[in-house]
């Protein structure tokens, strides 16, 4: 028993990061119908922004953290008006290509300024566990927890109460309305980005705080995507509770089925967990559509 | 009286697809001005073209005076033009206060607080239903907040696109009616109507286009008169 609910809170702290980075995929194709593949990278960038604000330029975990969203947010908005913004209305396989490109593009840069080596990650979170009977919990995994939650709220509230956030809303729900309304549909899409962008950077940074510092860690952001599938592509809660499954289905594969079927299996399960979702509910859990009427 | 809108020789269309041509038009100060036509004759594209979501290829189109051809929609909708079109024209996931607030989405707060309660007493009906979404509203009820919102920006121009279309005949009359009291506000209207002879019986003027030109134009009371328009383009609405 102790083992299971080790092994169920330690998935739901992956889980946390899977929704964070999720959140990021589902804001970006809700806001302007692009899937982006390189929102695994644009995490492991953050993490990378985060690391050196701590290491070389010796700035507190608070304000490291802080600098760190504002830096990934103006990557993503940069990113946004040099390359995909000259290919609004493409066909979505070219807006695919290109965020793959972009992917290996970040990778390879970042690769460029602090090599390929993998680093231990300043960790703002002191090392110890909090005791629950027989169960440790990491106090690593405990302030994941707390970030996403604090931060699922905060998104909650920016989205309905505040006039920036129902504009998403709104252009995410009809472009051509909110364009009639004035609304700058350009400067929404950038500010989209910005905002998945700094999203990633928090999944990023806490991410490396549960696993390590290293490129190739845009690989698990990756496996988010079955997430955001799961939830319902278009759907904010969906993204968080489906990071949360996929999370916690990993990490009980870890721990029961790893040993019967061989190694890795856990990190195959969400891709089948995908394939699965998309054969049998393809709208996913929260993907019901709007009623329209004609 | 001043000249709202002034077109002249104007061609437009879609991508390379030419709907409209050399279409010359004027909309008066405090004027109620109809556009009707068969399906097809290029009456939306035109409003469309006005309000550049359509192409624009050639022509004049002046606003009072200054020429806004190519203009983006929120130069527009600064300049105190606001556009309803036929469909598409709610945000149907958010609800109906929210709705208003996104067509003064760059107005201070106390002053969107008023323009949303003016805009509720134009449209009384929305009141009831303003924590409610947009996709639970019928359809005239959905009509009435699509005009409302684009009141929200304080327009002294409004453009319509077939705001009664497969509305109930009770909802018809009433959108028509509060469209035409808008004029008292300093509201100039100019609207597309397939329901042409409820909306010839407030307005000043008609056009009538037929194959993306201007075929007739005159007094709305004379089109209404006219038993050769009425057989051609108000028949199928004859009582």
């Amino acid at each position: 028993m102790d083992t299971l609910i080790q092994a169920s809170l330690s998935g739901v702290a992956i889980g946390c990061v899977y929704s964070l980075v999720a959140l990021g995929f589902v804001l970006i194709y809700k806001a302007t119908g692009v899937l982006n593949f390189a929102q695994g990278e644009l995490m492991m960038v953050g993490a990378y922004i985060y690391f050196s604000l701590v290491t070389s330029l010796d700035m507190t975990p608070l304000l490291a953290f802080g600098a760190t969203l504002v830096l990934a947010g103006l990557l993503g908005a940069l990113v946004e008006r040099l390359v995909l913004h000259p290919l609004v209305d493409e066909p979505p396989f070219t807006l695919v290509m290109v965020t793959i490109g972009l992917a290996t593009l970040l990778r390879a840069v970042t690769g460029m300024i602090w090599s390929h080596d993998t680093f231990a990650f300043p960790s703002p979170v002191p090392e110890g566990a909090v005791h629950l009977g027989q169960v440790a919990v990491p106090l690593v995994d405990v302030w994941t927890m707390a970030v996403t939650v604090v931060l699922s709220l905060l998104l909650f509230l920016f989205f309905h109460y505040t006039r920036l956030g129902t504009a998403m809303r709104a252009v995410a729900q009809n472009r051509y309305a909110a364009q009639l309304m004035g609304i700058s549909v350009d400067r929404i899409f950038t500010l989209t980005w910005a905002l998945a962008a700094s999203l990633g950077a928090i999944g990023g940074m806490l991410l490396a705080d549960i696993s390590f510092l290293h490129t190739n860690m845009g690989f698990i952001g990756l496996r988010a995507f079955p997430a955001v599938v799961l939830g319902g592509m278009e759907s904010i809660p969906g993204a968080l509770l489906g990071g949360l499954i996929i999370g916690l289905i990993e990490s009980l594969a870890g721990v029961y089925l790893d040993p019967i079927l061989g190694g890795g299996t856990h990190q195959v399960l969400a891709f089948v967990i995908l394939l699965v979702v998309l054969m049998l509910r393809p709208t996913g859990l929260f993907g019901a559509t709007l009623e329209k009427r004609v | 009286m001043s000249r709202v809108l002034d077109v002249a020789g104007l061609d437009g269309g879609y991508g390379s697809v030419q709907i409209l041509k050399d279409i010359s038009l004027h909309v008066d100060e405090g004027e109620f001005v109809t556009i009707i036509g068969p399906n097809g004759c290029g009456k939306s594209t035109f409003i469309k073209v006005i309000f550049g979501i359509a192409t624009h290829y050639r022509g004049t189109v002046k606003h009072r005076g200054e020429s806004i051809a190519g203009w983006r929609t929120d130069q527009l909708v600064q300049r105190g033009i606001a556009y309803v079109p036929q469909v598409d024209n709610v945000f149907p996931g958010l609800n109906v206060r929210e709705n208003l607030e996104m067509g003064g989405v760059r107005l201070p707060p106390t002053l969107l607080e008023e323009r949303i309660s003016r805009a509720l007493e134009m449209f009384p009906d929305l009141q009831p239903r303003l924590h409610d979404t947009a996709a639970s509203l019928s359809g005239g009820q959905r009509q009435m907040l699509a005009i409302s919102r684009a009141l929200i920006s304080d327009p002294t121009f409004l453009l319509l696109d077939e705001p009664t279309a497969a509305l109930s005949p009770l909802y018809q009359e009433q959108i028509i009616e509060r469209i035409d009291s808008l004029r008292e506000k300093g509201i100039t209207i100019l609207i597309v109507e397939q329901n042409a002879r409820l909306s010839l019986a407030r307005s000043d003027r008609g056009y009538i286009l037929a194959n993306g030109e201007v075929v007739h134009t005159a007094l709305a009371s004379e089109i209404l008169d006219d038993p050769h328009i009425n057989e051609y383009f108000l028949g199928t609405l004859h009582d």
